[in-house]
């Protein structure tokens, strides 16, 4: 009954599909990729490698923090913080009554000398600090395709809280940004003479162009119960509407300044200039300040020693870490690779450990 | 649970039992979407991706698009699940076309084509050499003279179960005969699925076992997939960076709340409502939360996966890697787990097979007192043997009679007249042919008749019984009728414990130890021969009791154990015979630069302790004295093995200190012992020894080893990382750049602004341990604060424009993330190139796009920024503020405090010669420079093979590594498992 051939020559049991033969004498493709032997550049850290990284970064870095920190010198800013002294005496303690309410004159008028010639065009900014453009609620309560075409008009849905009036029209421009524009204006005058100051081509171009519509008028704009900012004249649009324009560019800090606009000629060093400040921003529930600032322009932009300082800093730690380097490595040099740094040559125990 | 197989009545077992239709499918139609997901949502990556996203779909809280998380998360998941479809797919295909093989089947008396899934219990399939065997078959009838055709009958056989080497059952046949005869079938009679018929003309069998309840079937299942470390770690890291999150979410987001309160409020261009809705607390720490949800890269499970695979491709390409014999390359079966080559720890390796070639020559016998072979080193041509053999000394000839016709040896007689033998065990090849070089012809094998030649005259042996070889036995017998005289002899051969002791008594065995011994020193594996002559009604009463020990349903194995024995005493020793098992070419080198790159070996064997020695010395598993030390842990009572294993323990612990490379060797039975009631002490001293070897151990044992292997493990805890681990390493620096690529496109320009640290998350894809870990949470941290504090500052002022501010913050992310990787790679082939620098152009390629479309929020902005000063400037301040400290820091690491990789890294690349024999094995550090340094100067250009594992991450070097290690590692796997039905002799 027994029959034992069979049996033995099962053998071991084999598992699933016979792919195995498929591959029998196979030999992989060759191929450099396949064989990871792609010609490969290997380079170490050499102490001569990093020195010299060291010192031509410092070379480069010291001329230029230079360059940087002179061009940031030469720009001539002047810079005057008015929202306390433009508040009168009487409200000085509560400034927030005096800014809310509407009949206190809001007129106010400074004077300063310029320190150095400035050479035109002289940029006027307005500076607020902490003013928190970037908050998230009111990055995003703006709605770009209402502000691009007069057919977006309804596309307000991320407008809210400032989306429609009242009676459910919708505000062009919508949105928290558009709403809280700021308000106060400035009058400069030299010598009795009126200074003008150009309130053309401060905004982007290409916003200008392409984000603001040409067919987008404002409408319904700051009608509701509570003012926020500055109103809009109904009948200019939105592309020519350029304060606007620059304010809806948000800011990434709570410190940022916004161009208001342009003083074409020079000024001389000493000349006196006044300014009528119409302070109707309020900045006040929260502690915002308010500062006008007057300023040239130089290759790296306004004044900002920041570069030129982080330059030389730089550039000068490197320059020590390179001398460092050098002498340590007379000091103490080290040969690259010397096998008795291995552990397993000096320490018995080897790899165990 | 019994079943009973009527043959050849399939109707009544149609419904009891499965068709044989066998499947391995993991999934159908139906259930496929919600299996597939259920599975993937079982980890914990993937819920949180899932909580993500579904957090994203509230727009109050949500900073991006959610499209952010839900392109990807769709993605990934689409791939694995397309992945697993298409796998699934394969494995319907497969079994589709094994259910649709056509087979023969007898019904009826006949034969019949049926299609491999219409096979039923009970049906008889006739199978023709070469065949596949479609179900589990009880054999009936061969192509043997003796077999038979058509009959009707039950089998009783045990419900079905995955040990494929028990099968208990009985055969009745119908009509019953008159005593009723209960035929035992044991796994002898059973031919298993998936095997081949071979060497046999035809073959007839009842189907036993069908469709999925076959021995194999019970035995496969889908793998589960397993984690390697490196998984294990970023799973770990990433529950960190999740806790980490969550303690940022909790800080910032109750710091949220009280600016929100006591300032928010009062800026009314925020118009924030007076009463908000309930879940009003909740919402910044949820928009944190979701900002933070970029720490852990959506992508990094396809991009390991990417990796994984890339790498186990690697594997599979490599030229070097290929038998040489017959062109076979390597093959990595699991892609998920090739990374963890690099972290492989131990090697539990069989012997047999896997070390040695398991091609078996007989080289030295001792009979009866005399040692053939101890000059020549081979006993066949000893020309005393060959005087003994023709002169006829009775000794001489009964040892080669037990050679010859003591086995299950099957001769095969060629057209050309040669013989070739079949057997299922190297050992008995061994001596069969060893015999028939003596003259001893094993010729013909028919049914029970075996046929000797011997110098011209042939001699004739019925078989009666044959008592299996067990490995708890370790021997095996025969009981044959010498056709010529009619006498009855028991032949037996087997392991020396196993046969000396039941020597009969007044016979002198001290001979045969000192054989034994000698021969084990050798490294030879020694049988001993033994016979006796049986009375007529000793084996009449003896072989009653075997049948029915043979048909025992319960505890089969151990009643014909003991039945066995029963026959098995009073024997005469003939002799002892011993076999070379050659090692298998490289082996030592391989060994040796495996215990070099760290790695503890555990060597597994049933051969004896001096031959398992001898085989461990000459493999340089162990190193000889006076630089390694071998202890030994025996003893046959629990307390003689306690007190050795402390001895041991304690040698051990004085040892760790000393220059001694320590192994211990410990046999089954002590093993045993150990591991029942010593096993703290035995954990501990597994631990300490980078070596061990286990000999005399039954196949079960080397099981519950490797079993027990995973607690020792876990308790060592640590992970090395040593040569293998650079090849891993390797190929993730070619995937970074992939990985980081992939990443960018999950940022927005507002997140990064916010949290400009989060670029640098992506990159802990690639850390392997927490200390590194560390290091890049550090860098990430000061990088992001270089990012942040820089960008904030140059671009203050009238220039703080919020789009203009975020790109300028992302451009430095993406330029130091540059110079990171740049940093951190250690070759560049031109891929590299391609991937940082690519991925940089590309940056500015992409945004050129957008910047250029007046729809996209960034209009403009790119253009605009490239033509200023200052963002060149701030962007070059960037990345040297951001990178000098690293590169200082890098390169006074790298110098002062290198680590081995680095120096040898140096010494490579600057062309110097390379000491290479500077070993971890222990040695006093003078003998080594001894040793060493004038073969260095002398060979400078020679450098041992051994070495370069270590330099391995250059492209070039790696290839002469993986020429002798991996290769047989990979060899060493597939054998072990294998090794374990081969070598049922050792």
């Amino acid at each position: 009954m027994s029959s034992r051939g069979a049996a033995s020559s099962s053998g071991g049991p084999q598992l699933g599909t016979s792919d195995s033969s498929k591959r029998i004498s196979k030999k992989p493709k060759y191929s450099r990729f396949t064989q990871q032997e792609l010609p490969a550049c290997k380079p170490i850290l050499t102490p001569g490698w990093v020195i010299a990284t060291f010192v031509a970064v410092g070379i480069v870095f010291i001329p230029i923090g230079l360059a940087s920190l002179f061009a940031s010198q030469r720009v001539v800013e002047i810079v005057h913080r008015y929202d306390q002294e433009c508040v009168p005496p009487i409200f000085s303690s509560d400034q927030l009554a005096y800014i809310q309410s509407s009949i206190t004159n809001k007129t106010c008028t400074k004077n300063f000398t310029v320190p150095k010639r400035m050479k035109g065009p002289v940029y006027v900014y307005y500076q607020l600090d902490n003013f928190y453009q970037n908050h998230r609620r009111y990055v995003k309560s703006r709605s770009d395709t209402q502000l691009r075409s007069k057919a977006g008009e309804l596309d307000i849905s991320n407008c809210k809280p400032e989306a429609t009036t009242g009676n459910n029209s919708p505000i062009v421009p919508c949105g928290l940004i558009a709403w809280s524009l700021f308000n106060d204006t400035y009058g400069f005058s030299m010598k009795n003479k009126v200074l003008n100051v150009s309130k053309k081509n401060i905004a982007w171009k290409s916003d200008q162009e392409h984000k603001f519509g040409s067919d987008v008028y404002p409408k319904n704009f700051q009608s509701g119960g509570l003012i926020g900012g500055a109103k809009l004249n109904a009948s200019i649009p939105l592309s020519e509407q350029e304060d606007l324009i620059v304010w809806m560019r948000t800011a990434a800090l709570p410190t940022f300044r916004k161009l208001y606009g342009k003083i074409e000629t020079d000024l001389e060093a000493n000349d006196e200039i006044t300014v009528v400040i119409q302070n109707n921003y309020n900045t006040y529930s929260f502690g915002g300040r308010k500062r006008l600032v007057l300023s040239t322009t130089s290759w790296i932009g306004g004044k900002n020693d920041f570069l030129g300082i982080a330059y030389l800093t730089v550039g000068g730690f490197c320059m020590f870490l390179a001398i460092g380097f050098i002498l340590l490595y007379v000091i103490k040099p080290r040969p690259l690779g010397d096998p008795a740094f291995l552990s397993w040559n000096r320490n018995p125990s080897g790899i165990m450990n | 649970m019994k079943r009973y197989v009527y043959i050849n009545d399939d109707e009544s077992a149609r419904d009891l039992y499965c068709a044989n239709r066998i499947s391995n499918r993991k999934y159908t139609l139906l259930n496929f979407i919600p299996k597939n997901l259920w599975e993937q949502f079982s980890r914990f990556m993937n819920q949180y991706f899932l909580l993500i996203a579904c957090l994203q779909l509230w727009p109050l809280i949500t900073p991006v698009n959610p499209a952010s998380t839900w392109g990807p998360l769709i993605f990934i998941f689409a791939v694995s699940a397309t992945k697993e479809a298409w796998d699934d797919y394969n494995r319907y295909l497969s079994d589709k076309k094994a259910n649709e093989k056509e087979v023969w089947v007898v019904m009826h008396g006949i034969r019949k084509l049926v299609q491999a899934q219409d096979i039923h219990v009970g049906n008889i399939i006739w199978l023709r050499e070469n065949d596949e065997v479609p179900c589990d078959l009880a054999l009936i009838g061969t192509s043997d003279p003796q077999g038979v055709c058509y009959i009707e009958g039950v089998i009783e056989c045990p419900s079905p179960d995955k040990d494929i080497r028990r099968f208990d059952a009985n055969l009745r046949l119908f009509p019953p005969f008159l005593d009723n005869d209960v035929c035992p079938l044991t796994i002898k009679n059973t031919i298993l699925q998936s095997c081949y018929l071979r060497n046999t003309e035809w073959a007839c069998g009842v189907a036993v076992y069908t469709g999925n309840e076959t021995k194999l079937g019970m035995c496969r299942g889908i793998p589960e997939p397993k984690l390697t470390a490196i998984d294990a770690m970023i799973d770990k890291l990433t529950g960190a960076i999740f806790v980490f999150q969550i303690v940022v979410v909790i800080v910032l987001g109750i710091a949220g709340n009280v600016w929100k309160d006591t300032e928010a409020r009062k800026q009314w261009y925020v118009k924030y409502p007076e009463e908000g809705p309930w879940f009003e607390l909740l919402i910044i720490p949820l928009r944190f939360e979701l900002l933070c949800s970029i720490m852990i890269p959506i992508s990094i499970k396809v991009s390991l996966d990417l990796v994984k695979s890339l790498y186990a491709k690697f594997i599979d390409w490599d030229n070097e890697m290929i038998d040489q014999e017959t062109g076979t390359p390597s093959h990595a079966t699991n892609t998920a787990i090739s990374e963890d080559l690099g972290q492989v720890e131990y090697i539990l390796t069989d012997k047999t097979g896997t070390l040695t070639e398991n091609k078996m020559i007989f080289r030295r016998c001792c009979i009866n007192g005399v040692f053939y072979g101890n000059d020549s080193g081979d006993a066949l041509k000893d020309v005393e043997l060959h005087n003994a053999v023709s002169s006829g000394s009775p000794d001489v000839i009964h040892f080669l009679t037990v050679m010859a016709i003591c086995n299950t040896v099957i001769p095969i007689k060629t057209k050309t007249g040669d013989i070739f033998y079949k057997a299922q065990s190297q050992d008995e090849d061994a001596l069969v042919c060893a015999a028939a070089r003596l003259h001893m012809v094993f010729v013909n094998k028919n049914a029970n008749i075996l046929e000797i030649k011997f110098n011209a005259s042939t001699i004739q042996y019925e078989v009666l019984e044959t008592l299996e070889f067990t490995s708890d036995r370790k021997r095996m017998s025969v009981v044959v009728k010498d056709c010529q005289n009619g006498k009855i002899l028991l032949l037996t051969k087997g392991a020396d414990e196993a046969i000396l002791p039941y020597a009969c008594p007044g016979q002198q065995t001290r001979a045969f130890f000192e054989a034994v011994e000698q021969y084990s020193q050798l490294g030879l594996r020694t049988l001993c021969l033994a016979w006796r002559q049986l009375k007529e009604d000793e084996y009449k009463e003896w072989s009653l009791l075997f049948k029915e020990a043979n048909s025992t349903l319960v505890d089969r194995e151990w009643r014909i154990a003991e039945v066995c024995q029963r026959l098995e005493h009073d024997l005469e020793i003939l002799g002892v015979t011993a076999i070379e098992d050659r090692l298998q070419d490289g082996v030592p080198e391989t060994i040796e630069t495996l215990r070099k790159a760290g790695i503890n070996f555990w060597m597994l064997t049933g051969d004896k302790q001096n031959t398992a020695i001898q085989i461990a010395l000459s493999c340089n598993f162990i190193s000889p004295e006076p630089k390694g030390q071998l202890l030994l842990i025996d003893g046959k009572t629990e307390d003689e093995v306690r007190q050795s294993l402390e001895r041991v323990l304690l040698t051990m612990r004085i040892t760790t200190s000393e220059p001694k490379d320590v192994a211990f060797a410990v046999d089954g039975w002590a093993l045993e012992i150990a591991l029942k009631y010593y096993r703290k002490a035995f954990t501990e001293l597994a631990i300490l020894s980078r070596t061990a070897i286990c000999c005399r151990v039954t196949p079960s044992q080397k099981a519950q080893r490797t079993f027990s292997f995973s607690f020792i493990s876990g308790v060592s805890g640590t992970s090395l990382f040593n040569s293998l681990s650079l090849m891993a390493y390797n190929v993730f620096y070619t995937s970074i750049p992939v990985l980081v690529s992939v990443l960018d496109k999950d940022l927005s320009e507002e997140t990064v602004m916010q949290h400009p640290q989060i670029l640098f998350y992506c990159q802990a894809g690639r850390l392997l341990n927490p200390s590194t870990f560390a290091g890049w949470f550090g860098r990430s941290l000061f990088h992001a604060i270089v990012v942040f504090v820089i960008s904030i500052h140059a671009y203050a002022y009238e220039k703080s424009e919020m789009e203009e501010v975020s790109m300028v913050a992302l451009s430095g992310c993406i330029w130091l993330q540059a110079f990171v990787v740049t940093l951190e790679t250690n070759s560049f082939t031109i891929l590299q190139c391609i991937a940082i620098w690519g991925n940089l152009a590309s940056f500015y390629f992409i945004n050129w796009i957008f910047s250029a479309l007046p729809s996209s929020g960034m209009y403009t902005i790119m253009f605009r920024l490239c033509r200023q000063p200052s963002y060149w400037t701030t962007v070059f301040l960037i990345v040297v503020a951001g990178m000098g400290p690293i590169l200082a820091l890098k390169y006074f690491r790298y110098t002062y405090r290198p680590s081995k990789i680095n120096i040898l890294q140096q010494a490579e690349r600057l062309g110097g010669p390379i000491l290479s024999l500077g070993s971890i094995e222990p040695q006093p550090r003078p003998i080594l420079e001894k040793e060493v340094s004038p073969l260095s100067i002398t060979q400078p250009k020679n450098r041992n093979p051994v070495y370069e594992p270590l330099l391995s991450d250059s492209p070039n070097t790696r290839r002469s590594f993986g020429s002798g290690a991996p290769f047989d590692f990979f060899q060493t796997q597939s054998r072990l498992s294998s090794s374990y039905s081969r070598n049922k002799d050792n």
